[in-house]
């Protein structure tokens, strides 16, 4: 289910690869309680090409604002730290996930819930700006042990 | 110099002697309980099973002065732990990454207990916002009953949350966001487990993973039975 929807994902992000810089895999929203004015966005970003990428800003119709964080875990304390821009290296990647980076999204619209798909646009500092989608999904844990239920 | 000596001449007992023997019964005193609480320590630990070692708190402090109130407005104090195993997490609702992660955990802790895990005194989930400025009563109860209809959510203001707090040695800070509305939280990310009696008995550290848990707790409420 879930290598079938990042296949899925994967050939959504080739097929719009023709103009498009980095390519992402999972894009993820985990669906929050209605409360919850702050969600986070998961995801692994590569950047196939020869120069390092900096994404400076992250913009979005759906949110008040987006920015990048990083969990910091110290002694058993969790703290998170804003950064202002993130780089993509040169034929590398990075992960998105829990306990380490992740995208604020902050004061949605409306409630975002499961099978929701929100467009987010990245701003790099040179070059045209990116568009990508994210899909809101049922929140689990990690875990791939997670949805076995006896 | 000969005058001093003759008037202790007629004691029997030289005060040297004396010194001697008070010398020595403390001695056999002091090493008599050394030699036991050394005895009765090991004892402890010796019976403490060794995949409880890294996580079992040996001793009993009952938690008290609590004065919070839970989700549906009931109060929350010292007396909701007795007859239950409590685990307890402290975090709050606007919190994107470690709390829906720990809450999640929760939750499967809670559906893979197994069932004699479940028996009388029975487990409950406990998550303590240490946001309260933010986290309303009516927030922490969408919150919590979003992960599962069974879990607490507590709240209280910021003195009584420090009174449950500085006893179980959670930390918790504020830092400044990019707007005033949106500062972080800093909190600590362990899950605590306060046993049938009030004291708090385990400490699950990060990274936290579900079958540690589940095993861990059926084992310690094996031991703690005796």
């Amino acid at each position: 289910m879930r290598s079938s929807l990042s296949i899925f994902l994967l050939l959504v992000s080739l097929s719009a690869l023709a103009k498009d810089i980095l390519v992402i895999h999972d894009p993820v929203i985990p669906e929050a309680p209605p409360s919850v004015s702050v969600l986070g966005g998961f995801m692994v970003i590569d950047n196939p090409t020869d120069k390092d990428v900096q994404i400076t800003a992250i913009s979005s119709s759906v949110f008040s604002r987006v920015e990048i964080h990083k969990t910091v875990m110290q002694d058993n304390l969790a703290k998170m730290i804003r950064l202002d821009s993130l780089v993509i290296p040169a034929k590398g990647s990075v992960a998105l996930q829990h306990g380490a980076y992740h995208l604020m999204l902050f004061n949605p619209k409306h409630r975002l819930k499961a099978g929701d798909n929100v467009t987010l646009k990245l701003k790099f500092q040179h070059g045209p700006s990116q568009k990508i989608t994210l899909l809101v999904s049922p929140a689990r844990l990690d875990d791939s042990h997670s949805h076995h239920h006896p | 110099m000969r005058p001093m000596s003759t008037t202790t001449e007629p004691n029997p007992i030289k005060p040297w002697v004396l010194l001697l023997v008070i010398t020595v019964a403390t001695l056999i005193g002091v090493g008599l309980y050394l030699g036991l609480t050394k005895k009765f320590l090991s004892t402890s630990e010796d019976t403490l099973p060794a995949a409880l070692k890294q996580h079992y708190l040996i001793g009993d402090k009952p938690i008290v002065g609590i004065k919070m109130t839970d989700q549906w407005g009931q109060p929350f104090t010292e007396a909701r732990f007795k007859q239950h195993w409590t685990f307890m997490f402290f975090g709050y609702t606007q919190c994107p990454d470690v709390c829906p992660t720990t809450l999640l955990l929760m939750k499967q802790v809670w559906e893979k207990l197994p069932v004699a895990a479940k028996q009388s005194p029975t487990p409950q989930m406990v998550f303590v916002s240490v946001d309260p400025d933010r986290d309303t009563q009516e927030k922490l109860k969408d919150y919590v009953s979003y992960y599962h209809p069974d879990f607490i959510g507590v709240r209280s203001n910021h003195d009584n949350l420090d009174v449950l707090t500085n006893q179980l040695g959670v930390l918790y800070g504020y830092e400044d966001g990019s707007s005033p509305k949106d500062y972080t939280v800093l909190h600590s990310a362990q899950l605590v487990l306060i046993d049938p009696n009030g004291s708090m008995r385990a400490v699950f550290s990060p990274p936290l993973t579900v079958p540690d848990i589940v095993s861990t707790f059926s084992k310690i409420r094996d031991y703690f039975k005796g």
